[in-house]
């Protein structure tokens, strides 16, 4: 994981919202793109075993 | 003693052996609103009359009902049925439900008089609301349970119901110095309260005395168990790492002079160590939060955007941008945590962290981080806090315990035992508001 990489993902989501709803909305909402892409690229990285499942509603309402 | 500062459960036996009727109580508690809400502004809506209707209509025959003639705040975000529900949007200014959520339900068939209507931030995220804190009016009383935390504390009623998705009971609770309980989630049913995130919105309420807690939880769930504190020295696992990292100083002073009080009293307090999967909660919890937020509201919002608060239209739009392989990414980390967590938990009576990173922050813009609070909403681990004195600025510091799923009871009899040793007086000391 490296500083370059997390940057260019924060552009590439800042891209896709200035595709989506233009460039003057993208740029109000600059701080929150940077916040959300940055615990998006974090979690991209995340090493996870294939036997980990995620949590479901299910599975809280399966506890005793 | 006025009626207004009783406690919940001094309140309740009052009632049950005819000492006071509920009409006093409401009539005292209306009072108290009258008096201090032009200063704090805990309340979007009270109808007085009606309220004052419900409490001559509370008969005290009944003997069973655990809230027989008590009134209770209800954030914005509970249906209510024929009473205004705005979840603190200019959206839904005018909406009146016409069914009550299972928690407010559950309260009126315990004998409860809706009080009226809590402030929430808007749709329970962060854009904030006109109250002030009731130890210093110039400070956020934190959120987004804001009006229940400030009402609770100032004596405007003896409890009221909050909800947490981040750190929304226990942080406003803190700050406003009462006691606040998250209980693990799913205990209590969130059907009728505006979602903000489905796997993360847990119901929760404050109260002024962790006995009341005890008293409102068996309320909820219709448990009989009588009240009694730990009566052996807890065993305490002590968090320092991620939390002394985040902590402001005076805090984290707050905090080790609690566990040397706490460990001076003869509690074991053990050094713990955080898991190395904890290091992941806050991206975890904002990729969830975010994604969720934004699935609840995409259809209003895509109709209705510029009627939402700035920092929520820019969360929702964000959290539209996350990838699903990504959420669910986020949900398998989070049963990692979750069950590391729980292996932690497991050795321990309980474990304590900070409630608050801070002190209730300066000025009504900001409500406060939830750093400290958002991991036990991504566990669903029960949480309560209590009130560990004040800090230099004279506003409270709260101390967080944290049970094993499902262990409301002992967690609340342990944080009994502290609140009893810490000793601290909850009623606010602000020379601008008037006391008995």
């Amino acid at each position: 994981m490296t500083m370059t990489e997390l940057k260019e993902y924060i552009e590439e989501m800042y891209r896709t919202a200035e595709s989506l709803w233009g460039q003057e909305e993208a740029e109000k909402i600059r701080q929150h793109i940077e916040s959300t892409a940055s615990a998006v690229y974090r979690v991209g990285k995340i090493e996870l075993s294939t036997e980990t499942e995620p949590v479901t509603k299910l599975r809280h309402r399966e506890k005793p | 003693m006025k009626p207004y500062m009783m406690s919940l459960t001094e309140a309740s036996n009052k009632i049950k052996s005819g000492e006071i009727s509920p009409i006093e109580l409401t009539e005292s508690l209306l009072d108290r609103i009258n008096e201090t809400e032009p200063l704090i502004h805990a309340w979007v809506t009270i109808d007085q009359e009606k309220v004052r209707q419900d409490a001559i209509n509370t008969t005290t025959a009944d003997t069973k009902n655990k809230l027989q003639g008590i009134p209770i705040g209800v954030k914005d975000i509970y249906y209510t049925a024929g009473m205004r529900t705005t979840m603190g949007s200019p959206i839904y200014h005018d909406f009146t439900p016409d069914y009550d959520a299972d928690m407010v339900k559950q309260i009126k068939a315990q004998g409860a008089i809706i009080l009226g209507k809590t402030e929430t931030t808007e749709f329970a995220l962060h854009d904030p609301t006109p109250t002030r804190n009731p130890w210093n009016t110039n400070h956020t009383p934190g959120g987004s349970s804001s009006g229940s935390a400030a009402a609770v504390a100032i004596g405007m009623c003896p409890v009221a119901f909050g909800s947490q998705t981040g750190g929304s009971v226990i942080r406003p609770a803190s700050y406003c110095g009462v006691v606040g309980v998250k209980p693990t989630y799913d205990l209590l049913s969130r059907a009728g309260v505006f979602p903000l995130s489905w796997s993360l919105d847990h119901i929760g309420y404050m109260t002024r005395t962790v006995e009341d807690a005890h008293h409102m939880l068996c309320a909820l769930t219709d448990t009989e168990k009588e009240w009694k504190k730990q009566e052996t020295p807890p065993k305490i696992g002590v968090l320092r790492g991620y939390f002394k990292e985040n902590a402001e100083p005076e805090v984290w002073e707050g905090y080790e002079n609690t566990i040397t009080r706490l460990w001076g009293e003869g509690a074991e307090m053990i050094d713990t160590t955080l898991p190395p999967s904890f290091k992941h909660v806050p991206d975890v919890h904002r990729v969830i939060m975010a994604a969720e937020t934004a699935a609840a509201h995409e259809e209003v919002f895509r109709k209705k955007k510029p009627e939402y608060g700035e920092y929520i239209q820019g969360y929702i739009s964000s959290g539209l941008l996350i990838p699903a392989t990504i959420y669910l990414r986020a949900q398998r980390q989070r049963a990692k945590i979750i069950e590391d967590m729980i292996n932690l938990i497991n050795e321990y009576d309980c474990v304590v962290c900070p409630s608050s990173v801070d002190t209730a922050p300066e000025g009504l813009e900001w409500t406060g981080s939830p750093a400290f609070n958002a991991p036990w909403s991504l566990t669903g681990l029960p949480s309560v806090t209590v009130p560990m004195g004040l800090a230099s600025n004279k506003l409270p510091l709260g101390l967080q315990l944290v049970g094993a799923p499902y262990n409301e009871w002992s967690l609340l009899m342990v944080a009994g035992w502290c609140e009893e040793k810490i000793g601290f007086d909850t009623r606010p000391r602000n020379p601008y508001i008037p006391t008995d």
